[in-house]
Order: C-alpha cells, then structure tokens, then sequence
C-alpha cells in the first residue's frame, strides 16, 4: 500500500531536513579538507540521491559538477547493481565512465536502512594534483588523456568498512602531493558518513515507505515547477552561438552553438553546430555539457524550484558524438571547465530570446586557472597552486552586473591572499578590479579582476588557462561588450602578452599578470541615467574618456555633463 | 516576545542549539552553516536564535500598496502604545490585543491604566477606515499578521532546519509572549505550551541565574608530537592570572572561580579544529593523552581517523565564577498575598464575535485543568488560553496548556 505523502507540514520538514542534510556534509568537507583548492576556493559538491540515484538535494556547491551526477549515477547503478553493500564507498574520475576531468574524484558511498538500499551520498572534489605531465594535472595543452594523470575507473575504494590499500597506495604513488591527495579523499569519506548518518536519522523517524512516497512527490514537485515555467515560455526555436578563443595548438576560433527547442512544457537544447573534438584538453563531457545546460536553465527558473532530479525531468540535451561537447577517447579534457562556460554563456544567450528579464549577458567567461607547480626550497616540499580567479557578471535588466563575485555556475570562492602567500613562494603583488573593463549599457557589466603573481625564488611550471582574449563577452539587447582579456609576463623588466592558454616555465623574479575580462552590458547605453555613470567615474570605476566614448557624453570644465551639449551629440550620432 | 522583537530558540532534549558563529545582520537568521547570507560573520560561541522585528510594541500601519505591516517600527516604552496615555498616536500590537479584551484595562498590578477608547479610535482610524474594517476586526487583523511573523521566527529554527515543531512544546515567555503563544502554536501544530513562573520577567531571571564565564582564546601552532610543554605551560599560568585578575574586576569571589584548559587539535592541513581538555599541571600535558582525546572526538563527529600528522592550533582558558546561582525551583510568591477575585470581561477570540470569559488570578490555578477561554492575570504577564484549549499547574510549578483539537 503507498503512503499518500500529502501532510503539508511533513513535507516541508522533509524537504528541509535533505537541505539540511546536504548543508551540513557542504560544512564538513570544508572543516576536514587539507588542501587549498577544496578548503578556500570551495572546489567541491555534495549532494544526495535516493536508492535509485535520483537527486534529492543539492548543497549549494559547484553547480556545473551537480549536473553530471545523474550520468555518473547511472555508470555506478549499471557497474554495481547487486553489489553493493553497507560500508562500500565507490570513488572514480574516469571522463569515459562517468566523470568529467581527472582531478574531479566522486565518491558514492551507499546507505543502507533495515537491510537494504536507502539512498547515496555523494561527494564530488577538485584533487590539487592527480598527477600527469604537469602540476595541478590541468593542463590545456595536453592531447591524450593519457598525458592528464591517473585515471580510476569506478571502484570499491572501501569494502564493507574495510579500506582498499591497493588503491590507495596506487593513488598515493601517483600524485605529486599524496598528503593533501589523501587528506582530501579522506574529508569527502567523512562527509560521506555524515550524510548516511543524518540520512539514517530521516528514516528512522519517518519509516521507509512514507519517507520514499515523500521523496517521489518532491521530486514531482520539482518536475511540476520547472514544467509550468518552461509552458510559460513561448513555442519555438531560439539560436546562440558563442566562441572559444582557441584551443591553445590553433588559433581558429571554436564555435559553441545551440538550439533551444520550446515545446509546451519540454525543453529540448542541441548543439549540433558546434566545433569538432579538438586537439587541446577542453573538450568536455556530455554529461558537463548537460549539467552546463541544467543550470543555466535553472537560473531562468524561479528561485524556489528545488534543485533535485524532478528538474532534469524537463530538459534533454544532444550534442554530436566526435564534437567538442561530446568527445571520443582518448580526447583530452583536463581544461574542459572552460568549455562548461561558454555552454554557459551559449545557452544564456538563447534563453534571452525567451525571457530576457531572467538573464544576464555574458559574465567574465569562466574563471581563470592559474597554476603554478615546483619546489619550495625553503620548506623543502613540492608545491603546486592551482588558484581560479572569480569574476564579473554581465549586466542584467534591472541592475548592472556584479563584480569580484563567483560565476553562478560555480560558487566558488577566491584564495585569501594571506592564505597563498603564507603556503606558496609566490608573492601577489596586485588585486584590483579593472577599471573600464565593464561592458557599457543601461545596465553596465561588471568589472574584471585583476591578479599578479611574482615567483619568489626556483622554478616552477606555470600553467594557464584562460579565454575572452579574442571573443569578449557579449552585451545584450544593445550593451556593449566587456574588456577582452590579457595576460602578461614580466622577466627582468621585460613584458609580453602570453597567449590564453599556455604552459611553460617561470623562474623566482618573474611575475605573471591576469588582467580578467570585463562583463558585458545590458541595454542601450544612452539609456543609462547620468547619475549612474557620475557615480562609476566617483568610484573610480570608470575613465571619463571611457565614459565620454562609450555613452556619448560632454563634460563640462567643471568636471559634470554639459546635457545640452551631450544631447547635441547624441542627436548628430543617432542622425 | 518583547516589546520590539520575537525570537525563537530550540531546545531538544534539554541542550540549547548552539554555533560556532553568528551573522549579525538584519533580518532573520539563516538556515544554512554553509552559504552565508551577507551580514558581519563573528567567530564567537553563541546560541542559535531565529529573530523577527515585531514584538507588543510594534506599530501597524497599511502601506502604499494596501498591505497591513507590523512593525519593524516600535513606539518603545516612550511614547509607546496609544493605550498607554503617554503620546503615542499609532496603533501597536498592544493597542490591537487591549481593544479585543485580551489584555486588561490595568496592567502591572494597576501601575498602569490603558486608554481603551483611545486605543480603538487609533485603531478605527489608521487601520480600520482604510481596510473598510470595524476596530475589532482590523485588531484581529494586526495579531494575525504579528502571529504570522512569529511563526517565521519558529519555522526557521525548525522547519527549515528540517526539525517538525510538532514535536516540540512551546515555551513562551516575555510579556507579550504569553498573550500570543497559544495561537502561535496552533498555527505550527503545536499541541503544548509551557508558561515559566513569572514569564514576563524569565529572561531577565535567566540573566541573574546563569554563570559568569570568561574566555580567552590565543594561537598555539605547534606538532602536537613536539609541544613546548613549558612554554605552554608558563602561557597558561599567564591567561589564568589575566582571566582571575578581569573577574575579580567584576566583582567576582577568587574562590568561587574555576579554570579550565583546552587545547584546538587539528590534522595538519585543516583549518577547523577540534577541543579537548587539557590539564593546568605541565608535568601531566601528555600529547599521547591529547592525540587519543582528538582522535576519539575526531571519529565520533567525522567516521574515520588519518594516519596524518595532527597539530595543535590554539589553547584555551574558561574561568568560571561558579555557585552563585538562582534557584527557580525556589522561588516563591509573597506569603499571604491574596488571589484577585474571579471576574468576567467580553474578549474577541475570532472574527465570530464577543465572547464572556472568565478572568483569574494566575495563581488561582493548580493542577485540576481549567478550560478556556479564560484569562490568567499576574503583575508580570497576561495568559491567554483561547477556547479548546485547556491549562493546568505542573509539579514543578509551571502552567501547561493543552491545544487539544484546538489546531
């Protein structure tokens, strides 16, 4: 007999309880973690699924990997199916079954209740290395995946309670930092067994029957949401092509192209279109292109949609096998981050044809990897940071975009620079916003960050990975777009702009300056209120010849707009 | 419930929800450890309370739109509610709460006497009049509306915590809180509610009643294979000289005061850390001791235990003045204090009219339940039991009202 899961009070506390379930694992990862990248930058996701791998909640972490989870959980249901028992946790990072670049290791550990299978927590971390020809093991300029470190495929990492030391001593030979590699592993164990003891909690006050009936109807509840919003949305088929600079080997530019199908309450995303696989490692996953699509997706959604499976319900994503978006082995796919945002930024781009209030134009394009490897001759011990700089958002239709904030695919957040300095030997000798690097409009996009590292002493492998250098981020319904990107290397004085994406050898003195693309605008610019661009200029945000040039304005001697002359101008620019 | 503010706290099985930090922001606190919700993140021990800015003193008004509002705005003691005779013009939840007869004309044992007609006339005319509502029912309407915000407060320390307050007893204290609390609990489910003795001065009780403690906090980075017992030993000696000299400051007895240690262990690498006790005495500091302490909390909060190198973090001192403690279970009322008289007044429980009901002195009821509706009056509180419900004197002193079917 089914439960009729229909005592409202009883459901909001369920639904609640998940979220809290999830909040606390997010919590725990960053109270045990060892390593930077995990423990500051918050490179890492947590969610749980019910016994089928159906996603009930996610904590609010790394939207792009929460996305891919559902095709990962289908490689563990598939792999595992009767072999699963209470104590087993399952690790992999195989691109090619079910994960999505090497340093990116999930963990499953199954709960069991009475018996049997209750539920999974989930807990998915960015590895600081994983080894492979270069520190960090994110190369863009790899051309296997061969080349990108060690590849696990799904397997037992415990059985029963009882660790795999085979494994383990594989993973720990293999990676440059095994203390870090193995304390961070152990972080996403621990969170795993908080999450099936709270999890545990759940059913034991509920009892399974009611407790699965509850799970199904949020997970219908999150369907019924999404399906009412997308039947909102008018028939009809909405295109958006966006491009990636290069893949680091040729400078062609990559087109990432989609087409949004609206039918009823359906949405189907294609990319067919979009750029072959290409030799550089930014080839990404189907399932990060799907969880990329997913979430820009959700954004346009209401905020309170649940974010669980009910969601994913709504929307089928293809792209073409052999493409960039949807590789064949042995592609390498160690930067595929990269690509997730311009899917991203693609999938916007369409869905402002649809509801334009919802979003934004195009944000900084993804955070910049800058990670530098080598040995610390102070400390004696190898080093490797691997640090995302945070970013801008484009310009939205009611208000400018933000900035020195995480791109909402992310939720990430920066490396202190307390923090760097006091673990590396590298010193940050600039942290700045960019002034005039935010795209012009009514609404103007946010302004680029600006981060320079010096080497302080010895070698070290820097590596990049960085984009919108030739294709700035797009404006919107007449803004204009952001600042293009730049990086530059100074060696004894002597300065060179470096191409996006580029691995090469730094040695102490030298300094490296990322100079991030600024969002683009949303609106006419000639819309944008006097006071506005004063207040921009006052902040210091914003050059008055900027300002002059990009909004078609005449100061006066005392430093404020002459209108009647800046109307003039606007009068004979429009004519 | 207090004069500007309602706040929600949960206790389950007798332990307070505590955190290790608190944003301090405007608006309600938020459910989440992990996503913070923009405010001034402390790093301080605290107790985990939900808050909302309407309290008794609380000014309703309508907005542009139409909406009736209460609060954020308080008329505070001064001027205070418009009943209140004291300059007050704008309606207050007070005002709302003495016009429907919930409160009584007089309130602290008579100190104060309440403007009735002037409260419905502010009521009639700043609420009535532009909702096209009699006094009575725009009155109804601000206590729904405050009711409302409360249960906010509750469900976010509940609810949204995944904790069903269906569960739980409300607890409600604070003067106005007692004039509320049943309905409130009705609204979430809540079949029980516990009135403490004397509930319009329990906090400030609590206050007089709770121990002293002084912390003090400082950075002790070190392997905890290779710590300096000496130095950390000659640390110690210098914060319990600091934290004795500050309480004596405060007047504190020297021998009432206790001192405890605590050293944050941590695996190298983390940031977070993990206290156990250490001892005062530098010849028993034992890392081994220290290191099975860690690792016991360790598995207990997290499943497993790292062959990693753990290290010490910081250390600690809680110097306690200790024994000089209220006893409620003692308190007693004034011998031969007379029980007022039982009277009757009309009261408005609902929008279906007056109701006559039965006025009591507090102390009037023991452990034979009372049905409602009826009115317990005291100095310090007023006590309303809505019909359906019913309230009884516990063993240990406190009423309890029973919701019944009421919800």
């Amino acid at each position: 007999m089914t439960e009729p899961a229909n005592d409202a009070i009883t459901f909001a506390v369920i639904k609640s309880a998940l979220d809290t379930i999830v909040d606390d694992m997010a919590y725990a990862v960053m109270r045990t973690a060892r390593s930077p990248i995990v423990r500051d930058v918050l490179d890492y996701s947590v969610t749980i699924c019910d016994r089928h791998g159906r996603i009930l909640s996610q904590a609010k972490t790394v939207a792009l990997h929460l996305g891919a989870v559902p095709d990962a959980m289908d490689v563990i249901m598939a792999r595992f199916a009767g072999d699963l028992a209470p104590g087993d946790v399952i690790i992999l990072n195989d691109p090619y079954h079910g994960g999505m670049h090497l340093p990116d290791i999930f963990m499953f550990k199954p709960v069991f209740f009475e018996g049997a299978l209750a539920g999974f927590c989930v807990v998915i971390a960015h590895h600081c290395d994983v080894g492979g020809r270069v520190p960090g093991s994110n190369a863009s300029d790899s051309t296997e995946i061969f080349q990108e470190g060690l590849r696990i495929a799904p397997m037992k990492l415990y059985e029963r309670g009882v660790v795999n030391r085979t494994l383990v001593t594989i993973i720990e030979r293999n990676v440059r930092l095994p203390d870090l590699v193995i304390g961070d592993l152990e972080a996403q164990y621990a969170t795993c067994n908080i999450g099936e003891r709270d999890l545990l909690r759940l059913f034991e006050r509920h009892g399974r029957v009611s407790l699965e009936a509850y799970f199904d109807r949020l997970i219908d509840y999150g369907e019924t949401l999404t399906r009412k919003a997308i039947a909102a949305w008018p028939d009809g088929t909405y295109t958006f092509t966006d491009y990636i600079d290069g893949d680091g080997f040729s400078p062609d530019p990559i087109p990432i192209r989609c087409v949004i199908t609206v039918k009823g309450d359906h949405l189907h995303v294609d990319f067919a279109g979009s750029s072959p696989q290409v030799k550089g490692a930014i080839n990404s996953t189907l399932s990060f292109v799907k969880s990329s699509t997913y979430l820009t997706v959700r954004c346009a959604l209401d905020a309170d949609v649940p974010n669980n499976a009910g969601v994913y319900r709504c929307i089928t994503v293809t792209a073409p096998e052999g493409s960039i978006l949807n590789p064949l082995m042995p592609a390498p796919v160690a930067a595929r981050a990269l690509t997730g945002y311009r899917v991203v930024d693609t999938v916007m781009g369409a869905l402002a044809q649809i509801v334009p209030e919802k979003v934004m134009a195009a944000g900084e394009g993804g955070n910049t990897v800058v990670a530098i490897g080598g040995y610390d001759r102070e400390k004696r011990e190898p080093f490797v940071l691997v640090d995302m700089i945070n970013g801008a958002w484009g310009g939205r239709h009611d208000a400018d975009g933000i900035e020195g904030v995480t791109n909402p695919s992310q939720n990430m957040s920066n490396l202190p620079v307390e923090t760097l300095e006091a673990r590396y030997p590298i010193r940050m000798t600039e942290y700045a916003f960019r002034d005039d690097s935010g795209g012009a409009g009514e609404h103007r996009g946010g302004l680029g960050l600006v981060r320079t590292y010096e080497l302080l002493a010895g070698d070290a492998i820097l590596q990049l990975r960085a984009d919108r250098t030739e294709h700035p981020p797009y404006g919107l319904f007449g803004g204009r777009p952001g600042a293009p990107s730049r990086n530059l290397l100074t060696t004894d004085g002597e300065t060179r702009a470096l191409p996006g994406k580029v691995t090469l050898e730094m040695r102490g003195g030298m300094t490296l300056r990322h100079e991030q693309a600024g969002g683009g605008g949303y609106g006419d610019p000639l819309r944008r209120p006097f006071a506005a661009i004063l207040r921009d200029i006052a902040d210091g945000k914003l050059t008055r010849q900027r300002a002059a040039a990009d909004y078609a304005l005449v100061f006066n001697p005392a430093g404020g707009i002459d209108e009647s002359a800046t109307a003039t101008l606007r009068a004979a620019r429009r004519a | 419930m207090g004069g500007t503010t309602a706040s929600a706290v949960l206790i389950e099985k007798g332990e307070l929800s505590r955190t290790h930090e608190y944003e301090f922001r405007a608006g309600i606190s938020t459910p989440s450890r992990f996503i913070k919700a923009g405010g001034y993140m402390m790093r301080v021990p605290t107790i985990d309370v939900a808050e909302v800015g309407s309290g008794a003193g609380s000014i309703a008004a309508i907005d542009a739109g139409g909406l009736l509002h209460v609060g954020p705005v308080s008329a505070g003691a001064l001027p205070g509610p418009v009943c209140y005779g004291k300059g007050g013009v704008r309606p207050t939840v007070t005002d709302a709460n003495v016009v429907l007869g919930l409160l009584p004309p007089v309130l602290a044992g008579g100190a104060v006497k309440l403007d009735v007609a002037a409260a419905r006339e502010a009521i009639a005319r700043d609420l009535g009049a532009p909702l096209g509502l009699s006094a009575e029912d725009a009155a109804l309407g601000v206590r729904e509306v405050v009711n409302g915000n409360m249960a906010r407060a509750v469900r976010a320390v509940t609810v949204e915590r995944g904790v069903d307050p269906r569960d739980f007893t409300l607890l409600a204290f604070g003067g106005s809180g007692p004039v509320h609390a049943c309905d409130l609990a009705a609204s979430l489910g809540m079949k029980r509610v516990l009135f403490p003795e004397a509930p319009g001065v329990f906090t400030a009780m609590g206050m007089l009643a709770g121990e002293v403690e002084h912390h003090d906090v400082r950075a002790w980075l070190s392997p905890l294979a290779a710590l300096d017992r000496a130095a950390l030993a000659t640390t110690m000696a210098a914060m319990r000289d600091d934290g004795l000299a500050t309480m004596a400051r405060q007047g504190h007895d020297a021998a009432r005061i206790t001192a405890a240690f605590a050293l944050d262990l941590r695996y190298r690498g983390q940031e977070a850390a993990i206290t156990v006790p250490l001892t005062a005495d530098e010849a028993a500091i034992d890392p081994d001791t220290l290191r099975e302490a860690f690792l016991a909390a360790y598995r207990t909060m997290y499943g497993y235990v790292s062959r990693d190198t753990i290290e010490s973090a910081a250390v600690r001192l809680v110097a306690r003045a200790e024994g000089q403690v209220l006893d409620f279970a003692g308190l007693k009322r004034p011998p031969g204090r007379a029980l007022r008289p039982e009277t009757r007044r009309p009261v408005r429980f609902s929008r279906s009219g007056w109701t006559e009901t039965r006025i009591l002195d507090a102390a009037a009821v023991g452990a034979t339940p009372v049905a409602g509706p009826v009115i317990l009056e005291s100095d310090d509180s007023t006590i309303v039991i809505p019909p359906g419900a019913t309230v009884a004197r516990d063993p240990t002193g406190h009423l309890v009202a029973n919701l019944g079917g009421a919800a």
